[in-house]
């Protein structure tokens, strides 16, 4: 095996067992620094901004590697693009996973940003300005708060490029930035980046007669039919409800005219062709129907009246309400 | 592992295949994709009151905002209030509207929404838009979270001999789904009801679920599916029955009973111990609980019920599925060292040292 086919798989071995830059060789190879686009940052809250992180070594480089540490009580990591230098033809990328971002804004600490060519042979020129990656933060909180690029503890790094010393540790440093945040008018938890998504083609539409008169005969299971017109092009539950919050008197019928006010002693009840929605049964919502598209619905308004009722003026108002399920 | 524990298997095996069939062409949104767009015509006017679209479905990344907009239209004098609200489910699986002393659980987007304006008057052949505005917290954490958005028309108070008022409401649900963070799903199964049933007649039986994780199932490629068999006390089985597809959603922190009809292949007899085993999972092969339960027939009804061990494990569950992208990373990592490998010691195998002890790789 030659030196250069050893090298690569002393680069590849480094990336790929822990994602960070682990020194296989004792062979100094030059030197190298990782820093960021800018050392001095000020931006105000509710707003977002990005760096650049860059790596350049006085050799040429066949990989580099960048963790990132934050203070996350001021900033949020928003995403990580990578860097068009490194983004070329027989590259391999180590890119935080979305679980990695979300867990870097718990931690402060960002595990790593890598690409790296295996071939033994490819590299980047040395003594140029090479953008690794570009990073998005969200400031969340004023104060100072300081963005760096850890290098101790095999966190970041670059990799040596050359043919006599390929694969071999540059020695490197680091240089970050201190982001000053003021208060800003923006909301300090929502920024306007990053948002995809879709409404659905679907509709919802009801209509039910606005009132209707239902009979209160008493000794008499008292009905009245009544159609609701469900207009959808989607699943949904059509479901009834009393508007009167109330939980005592919630689901009877009321004569507010009298005082104190009185119910009749029996709930009203509405009915479809396979449910029976008793309105005192619950405070909330009871479904009535499921359904899809369009469907006429015949429903029937059910009030049993007893001799003992008071005589009086009742009545109620219904809520029917629609849901497209998913 | 027994024919009735291969049936249970199977059935779920079965789904995985059609999911896979079905290529998986509906997928949550990419993050990097356009905005939401336009809704299509839908309602014709006349309805007393209607809303398009039905449903907001969002990718956010944590800390983002984004507007929809909804259209309501009516053909009736209504006054109009526009609240969100957390979106329930009871066990039937309806949706409800919870108001915010209920709305207590970790998975609401209620306080992420605000709609304006909140409240309006509109008459017949009135077309209002209604600007829906998500702000998605820094922190919101990992999975999907859900509100409801409800518009309620009341008309003017009945007059006349009328005695009973309507309103109508229409329910828009929304679905945030936190982009970049992993969509636990796990779930589990808390009951087994058997009911009722006349000689001959098929049996139903309930299985009470919970969604423990953080994102909902029932919307394509996440379908439940539930299945069960039935067997005598010598293990034969009696009948199987499956309940799956895109109807039975469940969204997390809630429990939804899942309705399955088994027809035994012979009366039960009263006096008789039977042996009931249940699965629930998703139609990719994702095995989220199994239980058994044994119980005695008498009189038309399941006496006794008791909790009883699976007849066999699982030859190959799938371990909970997340949407971790860092598995994919370390799978695509794993297979470049791979191939690094090959590439490095193939040559050296193939390539034996020479007679002379030199290496033929020069």
């Amino acid at each position: 095996m030659n030196r250069s086919r050893l090298a690569a798989l002393s680069a590849g071995a480094m990336f790929l067992v822990a994602s960070v830059l682990v020194p296989a060789t004792a062979l100094a190879a030059g030197t190298g620094s990782l820093s960021l686009s800018q050392s001095s940052i000020s931006t105000t809250t509710g707003s977002t901004f990005t760096v650049d992180v860059n790596s350049q070594a006085s050799t040429a480089m066949s990989g580099a590697s960048a963790a990132v540490d934050f203070d996350n009580t001021k900033l949020q990591l928003i995403g990580v693009a990578k860097g068009a230098a490194w983004d070329v033809a027989g590259i391999t990328w180590v890119v935080p996973s979305v679980s990695d971002i979300a867990i870097a804004n718990t931690t402060g600490h960002l595990p790593a940003i890598a690409a790296y060519f295996t071939d033994g042979t490819s590299s980047l020129p040395a003594a140029t300005p090479t953008k690794l990656a570009t990073v998005t933060f969200f400031a969340t909180g004023t104060g100072s708060a300081a963005v760096s690029l850890p290098i101790a503890g095999n966190k970041g790094g670059i990799i040596d490029g050359a043919a006599a010393t390929y694969g071999s540790e540059v020695v490197t440093t680091s240089t970050g930035a201190a982001v000053t945040i003021t208060a800003g008018t923006g909301s300090t938890t929502s920024t306007t980046a990053n948002v995809s998504g879709s409404v659905d083609a679907g509709y919802v539409a009801l209509t039910c007669p606005t009132s209707v008169a239902v009979p209160l005969v008493r000794n008499v299971l008292n009905k009245q039919d009544f159609t609701c017109n469900v207009g959808s092009n989607v699943t949904w539950t059509l479901s009834t409800q009393d508007n009167n919050p109330d939980p005592v008197l919630h689901g009877y019928m009321l004569d507010s005219t009298q005082t104190p006010v009185v119910h009749l002693s029996d709930a009203l009840h509405v009915t479809s062709s396979a449910t029976d929605v008793n309105l005192a049964g619950a405070t909330g919502l009871q479904a009535l129907a499921t359904g899809q598209n369009n469907v006429v619905l015949p429903l029937t308004f059910v009030q049993n009246v007893r001799a003992t009722d008071k005589s009086g003026s009742y009545g109620m108002s219904v809520l029917f309400s629609i849901t497209s399920t998913f | 592992m027994n024919t009735s524990t291969r049936r249970l298997l199977g059935g779920l095996a079965i789904a995985a295949v059609l999911l896979l069939g079905q290529g998986g062409s509906v997928r949550a949104a990419d993050p990097s994709a356009t905005p939401i767009p336009a809704a299509p015509s839908g309602p014709t006017g006349n309805e007393m009151l209607s809303v398009q679209p039905s449903l907001i479905s969002l990718t956010a990344k944590p800390g983002a905002t984004t507007t929809a907009q909804l259209t309501v239209r009516s053909a009736a004098n209504l006054s109009v209030t526009i609240k969100t609200q957390g979106l329930g489910q009871a066990l039937d699986g309806s949706f409800t509207a919870l108001a915010p002393d209920k709305d207590t659980g970790a998975f609401s987007a209620r306080s992420m929404i605000t709609a304006s304006p909140e409240s309006l008057t509109v008459k017949p052949g009135d077309t209002i838009k209604l600007n829906v505005n998500i702000a998605v917290p820094a922190n919101a954490g990992d999975g999907t979270r859900y509100a409801i958005l409800t518009i309620t028309g009341m008309p003017p108070a009945p007059a006349g001999s009328s005695n009973v008022g309507f309103g109508v409401e229409l329910g828009v649900s929304t679905i945030v789904q936190i982009a970049n963070t992993p969509q636990h799903k796990t779930g589990t199964i808390d009951g087994i009801d058997i009911g009722k049933a006349l000689p001959g007649q098929p049996l139903p039986v309930t299985v009470s679920f919970k969604n423990t994780g953080d994102t909902h199932y029932g919307a394509v490629p996440d379908e439940l599916v539930t299945s069960a068999t039935l067997q005598d006390a010598a293990g034969a089985e009696l009948a199987s029955a499956t309940a799956n597809g895109n109807q039975l959603s469940l969204i997390p922190g809630f429990t939804r009973g899942m309705p399955l009809t088994m027809t035994p292949s012979k009366p039960l007899v009263d006096g008789t111990t039977y042996h009931i085993e249940v699965g629930a999972g998703l139609k990719d092969g994702t095995i989220f609980d199994r239980k058994a339960m044994d119980f005695t027939w008498s009189g038309g009804g399941a006496l006794s019920p008791t909790a009883a061990p699976i007849s066999a494990p699982p030859a190959s569950a799938p371990t909970p599925a997340t949407s971790d992208t860092g598995l994919i990373i370390a799978a695509a990592m794993l297979s470049a060292g791979v191939v690094a490998l090959l590439f490095l010691i193939l040559p050296r195998i193939r390539r034996r040292p020479n007679s002379d002890g030199g290496a033929a790789d020069k």
